[in-house]
């Protein structure tokens, strides 16, 4: 469903993201790990087409993201580090609005945002303007808007930011549950634990370059054979002057 | 279309309910936005309305004059236009959130484009409104302009007219950023306000000024050849051109010049618009790329010579000031210089500085014993100063306290008081601002070969009002502080920066007139023996006293206990 081929990105002379090749199948929940500066957002902007690779190609559910941006687009939901509102438009509006863009039907973005405003505890207060809401609100309004038009792939970067426990759990569970229904789950955070519960396999970035990649299981097992935990092997691996140490599988 | 028309809608019904919110503190913002509007308004309506009539007068050369007048106002407006278009847009199409989000959404980025160009033009539009509607009202009114005038001047020369200068400066800024991915922002920028500045540099020279004798002013036929010269070279092909001589047409009812001179504008708005559209096809992606991908990596030449230099940067010329406002005034200058549409703007403002400089060397000033022109001349020049330094104080120093925006939660769980900031910010403005100021005096004066009196007491005036304005910016800055918004031009042009460009204005009337009144009467005492008192100039320095207690201490002791009271951060 994601396919990374060869991915470079330069910013002048400092290599953000060294040649990372990478498959993620459909259905498919994938957590993308790595220290502050690792590269994730990085991957992620060029995943969603807010920034041109430097060499190497992408595809999303078949469609080269180059040539068909807008094609490749209508597939992916997408939500950002620091995500953007009209402050002046409830989430309702905000989310008709969307639903528009991504060429839904009237009903059908009125039946999807009942669902999911009713599913985040949202409909008392989706028809006030977005300018009053805490910051897991506006969270909250931006995942409902990129999970609006079912999309094929979703990419989310640091999904629990902002949001109260109970609001998490939310999240976790519809990701999860779109990845049964076959969507595919991309998510770039730096918190072990989420990754750890949710992924089906987890890939570890470390300046710029996929050192580690493999599922739960095979990760878990690689740690307890050097007597550590996921933590331990995730801060051994990503040590500043660590020898290398490429663990792809 | 459908996309667009989507993204149109949904920020229409955005930008509708930032105004019209049914609160009535909003209201009432409305009520004093629209009445301080409206004064503008009328202020302006009349001023130009006293000179045209004055101007229709002169039976010989009234119209003449007034048509120049009209001309050299569209010139103006349209090198403003352009340079306000190119330098929003840095901060609407490029480096902006919301551009990032319609980006990232599944539409052609010709439809974000378009959104976000209409954007920048109402943004880099409004103001001039306020100035050239007034001018054109008074100019129909003068001439006694029928409905149909005005309806044919405003639709089809006004909207052409602003739309033309709008692609220029977002022409430019698409190529600036496309420009960007192979060399530096600031060599761009440079060689651009350097080609502006050899542009108006050659007008100006083709205009000669020194062709102008002010001795012969009186003289009608010398004038009507110096206004028949400047004919020459007001190039056909500019639209300011063209506006003029179609409002000219449409004063002597010339339907046929009407005609060609309007469809200039709309055929060449067309053209414009067109090639924008291609250009921005072809490169206003990508330009947004590269505004968003900044080498973060140091060339390593640039590391050597950094070390090898480094004892020039350990000196800290601020070490007498206490560390926490040292840190403060450090932080404001990175700040400023390394935001593109902050310095970019000053620099130009300078530039325009200079050019103005320049030619005032080049006025045949010697004046022979003429004491009223010199007087004249004199406090024209130290009302543009305190213009220019009004200009200045809103544009750069009224934003400064907003411009903390989100990060004001650093400050205010800092040790740095809002008081210290406050009185930072106040203090770090009036110093730059001053010697700013003091500079654009003294370099004026000495072309106008004042005498060292007149030097003397113009500076001063210039040191009052550089205080005077400073306060009142820092002060209003403070009282209408918003840190939600991070764009300095936008801050700058929001109703509480309108308020203070109003209170500055009048502040500047007001000093030019209360300095020049007893130095005009004191003139005329020597020219035609009219009685003169020093008495009158006890009062006028009274008043000055007295205007600059309100001006300084109001807005600063107002400012500050609003800054103190605020807990939205």
């Amino acid at each position: 469903m994601i396919t990374i081929r060869n991915l470079t990105k330069k910013f002048g002379e400092k290599l953000a993201v060294d040649h990372l090749n990478l498959e993620v199948t459909r259905g498919e929940f994938f957590g993308f790990l790595g220290p502050n500066g690792a590269g994730k957002t990085t991957t992620i902007r060029m995943l969603v087409g807010l920034s041109h690779p430097t060499q190497g190609e992408i595809e999303i559910a078949g469609i080269d993201l180059k040539k068909e941006p807008v094609r490749a687009k209508l597939k992916i939901g997408h939500v950002p580090d620091s995500p953007y509102l009209y402050d002046k438009l409830s989430a309702r509006e905000f989310l008709n609005f969307i639903g528009g863009l991504y060429r839904m039907e009237r009903r059908q973005i009125e039946r999807e945002a009942d669902f999911l405003l009713d599913y985040f505890e949202m409909t008392s207060w989706c028809d006030q303007r977005a300018e009053g809401y805490s910051h897991g609100m506006r969270q909250k309004t931006v995942v409902t808007a990129a999970l609006l038009h079912n999309p094929e792939v979703i990419i989310i970067d640091e999904p629990l930011t902002g949001l109260d426990p109970h609001s998490g759990r939310l999240l976790k569970n519809i990701l999860k549950e779109r990845t049964k229904s076959g969507t595919t789950v991309f998510v770039s955070t730096h918190i072990l634990g989420i990754a750890e519960e949710l992924s089906d396999r987890i890939g570890i970035l470390n300046q710029g370059r996929l050192i580690a990649c493999g599922t739960v299981r095979e990760l878990m097992g690689m740690a307890v054979a050097q007597g550590e935990n996921l933590e331990g092997l995730f801060l051994r691996l990503t040590r500043p002057q660590h020898p290398e140490s490429v663990l792809s599988t | 279309m459908k996309a667009l028309a989507l993204i149109l809608r949904y920020k229409i019904r955005n930008s509708r309910r930032v105004f019209f919110v049914p609160r009535l503190e909003n209201l009432l913002r409305v009520v004093v936005n629209l009445s301080v509007g409206l004064l503008l308004f009328a202020g302006a309506y009349w001023f130009f309305h006293y000179i045209f009539n004055y101007l229709g007068g002169l039976h010989e050369i009234g119209s003449l004059l007034m048509d120049k007048v009209v001309s050299l106002a569209m010139l103006t407006f349209f090198m403003m236009l352009i340079l306000s278009n190119l330098v929003i847009s840095l901060s609407t199409l490029f480096k902006s959130k919301q551009t990032e989000f319609l980006l990232s959404l599944p539409t052609e980025h010709l439809n974000t484009f378009i959104a976000r160009f209409l954007d920048n033009s109402v943004y880099s539009t409004w103001a001039f409104l306020f100035l050239a509607l007034p001018l054109l009202a008074s100019y129909g009114e003068v001439h006694q302009f029928r409905w149909w005038q005005y309806l044919s001047l405003f639709s089809l020369g006004l909207i052409p007219f602003v739309l033309i200068p709008a692609t220029l400066g977002v022409g430019f800024s698409l190529l600036l950023f496309y420009l960007r991915r192979f060399t530096k922002p600031i060599n761009i920028i440079l060689a651009l306000v350097a080609l502006v500045a050899l542009a108006m540099w050659l007008y100006l020279q083709a205009n000669n000024p020194r062709s102008l004798s002010l001795s012969s002013l009186e003289d009608f036929r010398i004038l009507n050849s110096y206004l028949s010269s400047l004919k020459a070279v007001s190039f056909s092909y500019l639209p300011h051109v063209w506006f003029s001589e179609g409002l000219k047409a449409l004063t002597l009812k010339d339907f046929r010049s009407v005609s060609v001179h309007l469809l200039a504008l709309a055929t060449t708005t067309i053209f414009l618009f067109r090639m924008l559209f291609l250009l921005s096809e072809k490169v206003y992606f990508k330009g947004w790329l590269a505004s968003e991908e900044k080498g973060t990596a140091k060339k390593a030449k640039e590391r050597v010579w950094r070390r090898r230099l480094g004892f020039l940067f350990r000196f800290d010329p601020l070490f007498w000031l206490p560390p926490d406002t040292r840190a403060l005034v450090v932080k404001d200058l990175k700040l400023f210089v390394r935001e593109p549409s902050q310095w970019a703007q000053f620099t130009i403002l300078l530039i325009l500085l200079v050019l103005y400089l320049v030619n005032l060397g080049q006025l045949p000033l010697t004046l022979g014993g003429q004491q009223l022109w010199e007087t004249v001349i004199t406090f024209a020049n130290f009302a543009f100063c305190g213009f220019i330094l009004a200009t200045l104080a809103v544009r750069f120093v009224f934003p400064s306290i907003s411009m903390e925006g989100a990060n004001i939660w650093s400050i205010g769980s800092s040790p740095l008081s809002l008081r210290r900031l406050f009185w930072g910010k106040f203090g770090i403005s009036f110093v730059i601002f001053l010697i700013l100021a003091e500079i654009l005096a003294y370099c004026s004066n000495r072309m106008l070969y004042l005498s060292g009196l007149m030097m003397v007491l113009t500076g001063l005036g210039i040191f009052l009002m550089s205080l005077g304005l400073t306060s009142l910016a820092t002060g209003c800055g403070a009282i209408f502080a918003n840190f939600s918004e991070r764009n300095p031009g936008k801050i700058a042009s929001s109703s509480g920066g309108m308020l203070t460009a109003v209170l500055s204005l009048f502040y500047v009337a007001l000093m030019v007139f209360i300095v020049a009144l007893p130095v005009h009467r004191y003139t005329l005492h020597l020219s035609s023996g009219l009685d003169f008192s020093p008495l009158q100039v006890f009062q006028a320095l009274i008043m000055m006293l007295a205007l600059n207690l309100v001006a300084i201490f109001l807005p600063l002791k107002l400012g500050l206990s609003s800054l103190e009271k605020r807990s939205d951060f």
